[in-house]
């Protein structure tokens, strides 16, 4: 077999430009072997890491670049990306917040991608591009901050027309005909649905802008549980719907925030009543299992499209067979559920069928949720 | 002003909400001092012959917030008894437990309530402190 013969100074030449490109790459590059010991760090991610790219050579990425989570914390080495990508080969891209701390310890907001390198089948390394993300950080500040001051802006003009409504409603300004009563009953009823849709954008933009406070207190699920049932007992009884409940007989107290798990059973439940028919049925079981509490609703009511279920948790999803029918929703409520159990380092999931019903499961850690620090609460 | 009827003192400085409100408490048989400044409402109580039986607080003011209206009213002795509920656009927690450390009775968001249920709510402070 004939074999084209490289002339060495070909070689060099070609490394050579190697080089220039992964120097010239603008994003941070780090590449590492598999034991996570740094082989290269490009210019770029020298001067984002304040690191000088020729003494990191052989040290331990991990330990050499520490990250931070949102709150500050340093990610424990079992948890950081890279070692699950050297151990599976499967790559990772960061979509929480996640922070690298500079060898002066100040730190930034990056966007990180660790990618397996492999060569014969083989997993040699790995290869980290990140890029400091401070500037679009600050605009995601800015658009969160905009919607939190235009919602309050909103409430103004909401209340002034809430409250005339009433009045009229009510006959303070005289007698008003049945089609008269009929109207204003409809623009009431739409000023309450943008009420709760200005509720919902301030809670969204509160969870994303992390400023909320997460105030852990030893809470029991099936008091909470209570509470909210005979909150929301005139509605299902108005629907003549039976709530069937079942606790599990030791539940522990568990340190949660029960204004943020309120909100989620709240909307659930809320969810459950309004897309059952009448007569329709309600269950909902809190059991143990491991070091997880799990919570069931499940309700017989008008269910989700199969094609539809993967949008379920996005931001003003409504179904397509309810959209219509039931005018009283946001669709913010699931986006706003979701966002708080995994807040609460907990996981949401479902299972739904279109006309027979949908079944919500989430748990929350029985340990518990750490407290955090913030400015606002849900509903404030 | 009907003398036999409580009265009340409405602090807000949007007018289309202060005249909801006053209209409201007028029909539930209550006087009303309407006040859309923290000024005005200064003005008000030291000239009114009668202090009111309860204030209707907004948290924004045009001029001075909540914080700077509780500090000024606890400063007369008179005026401190007065109870006060605050009925305002935004609760955060830090704010409220402030209004709350200033002597305000209870703090509750505008938008989410029916404004009769305000009125039930100041007419049980008004008749707590006749009883």
């Amino acid at each position: 077999m004939f074999v084209q013969q490289t002339h060495p100074l070909e070689i060099k030449q070609k490394l050579a430009i190697d080089e220039a490109i992964i120097s010239s790459v603008g994003d941070g590059l780090i590449i590492t072997d598999k034991q996570a010991k740094i082989l290269l760090m490009n210019p770029a991610a020298a001067s984002m890491l304040r690191q000088d790219p020729r003494e990191v050579i052989g040290s331990d990425l991990i330990e050499t670049v520490p990250a931070a989570d949102i709150n500050g914390n340093i990610v424990p080495r079992d948890k950081r990306p890279l070692l699950s990508v050297l151990s599976t080969g499967l790559s990772s891209t960061n979509h929480a917040a996640n922070f690298y701390i500079r060898s002066d310890k100040t730190k930034f907001p990056a966007a990180i991608t660790t990618s397996p390198i492999i060569l014969n089948n083989e997993i040699i390394g790995a290869i980290i591009t990140f890029r400091d993300i401070t500037h679009e950080k600050e605009v995601d500040r800015m658009k969160t901050e905009f919607i939190s001051l235009a919602s309050h802006q909103l409430r103004t003009p909401l209340s002034a027309i809430r409250w005339f409504l009433e009045m009229l409603l009510s006959g303070d300004a005289g007698k008003v005909t049945e089609e008269q009563a009929k109207f204003l009953k409809n623009i009431n009823d739409s000023t309450i649905r943008m009420i709760a849709l200005v509720n919902d954008l301030l809670n969204i933009s509160r969870i994303e802008s992390g400023r909320i406070i997460v105030d852990p207190k030893p809470t029991l699920l099936s008091g909470l549980l209570d509470g909210i049932l005979a909150e929301v007992k005139l509605k299902y009884q108005a629907k003549k719907q039976k709530v069937i409940v079942s606790y599990h007989p030791d539940l522990p107290k568990i340190n949660l925030d029960p204004n943020l798990i309120r909100a989620v059973y709240l909307n659930l439940i809320n969810n459950a009543i309004k897309y059952s028919p009448e007569e329709g049925e309600i269950t909902i079981i809190i059991s143990k299992k491991n070091d997880e509490i799990i919570t069931q609703i499940s309700d017989n009511g008008c269910g989700i499209p199969t094609t539809e279920q993967h949008r379920v948790f996005q931001k003003f999803y409504r179904g397509s067979n309810i959209v219509r029918r039931v005018l009283d929703g946001t669709g913010l409520g699931l986006y706003l559920v979701k966002a708080i159990i995994e807040s609460s380092n907990g996981k949401i999931w479902f299972k739904s069928e279109e006309n027979k019903g949908t079944t919500f499961w989430f748990t929350i850690p029985i340990a518990g949720i750490p407290p955090k620090r913030g400015e606002v609460t849900i509903n404030s | 002003m009907n003398n036999d009827q409580p009265t009340v003192m409405v602090v807000e400085d949007e007018v289309l909400l202060l005249e909801a409100i006053s209209k409201k408490l007028q029909l539930n048989n209550i006087n009303v001092v309407g006040a859309s400044s923290c000024k005005q409402a200064f003005d008000y109580l030291e000239s009114l012959s009668k202090k009111p039986d309860a204030i209707w607080l907004d948290y924004y003011l045009g001029d001075l917030n909540g914080v700077d209206f509780m500090q000024q009213l606890r400063k007369n002795r008179e005026w401190m008894s007065i109870p006060v509920l605050v009925v305002s656009n935004s609760a955060s927690p830090e704010k409220v437990q402030k209004m709350l450390d200033l002597g305000v009775k209870k703090y509750m968001i505008k938008a989410e309530h029916r404004l009769d249920e305000l009125v039930e709510e100041i007419k049980s402070f008004v008749k707590e402190i006749n009883e």
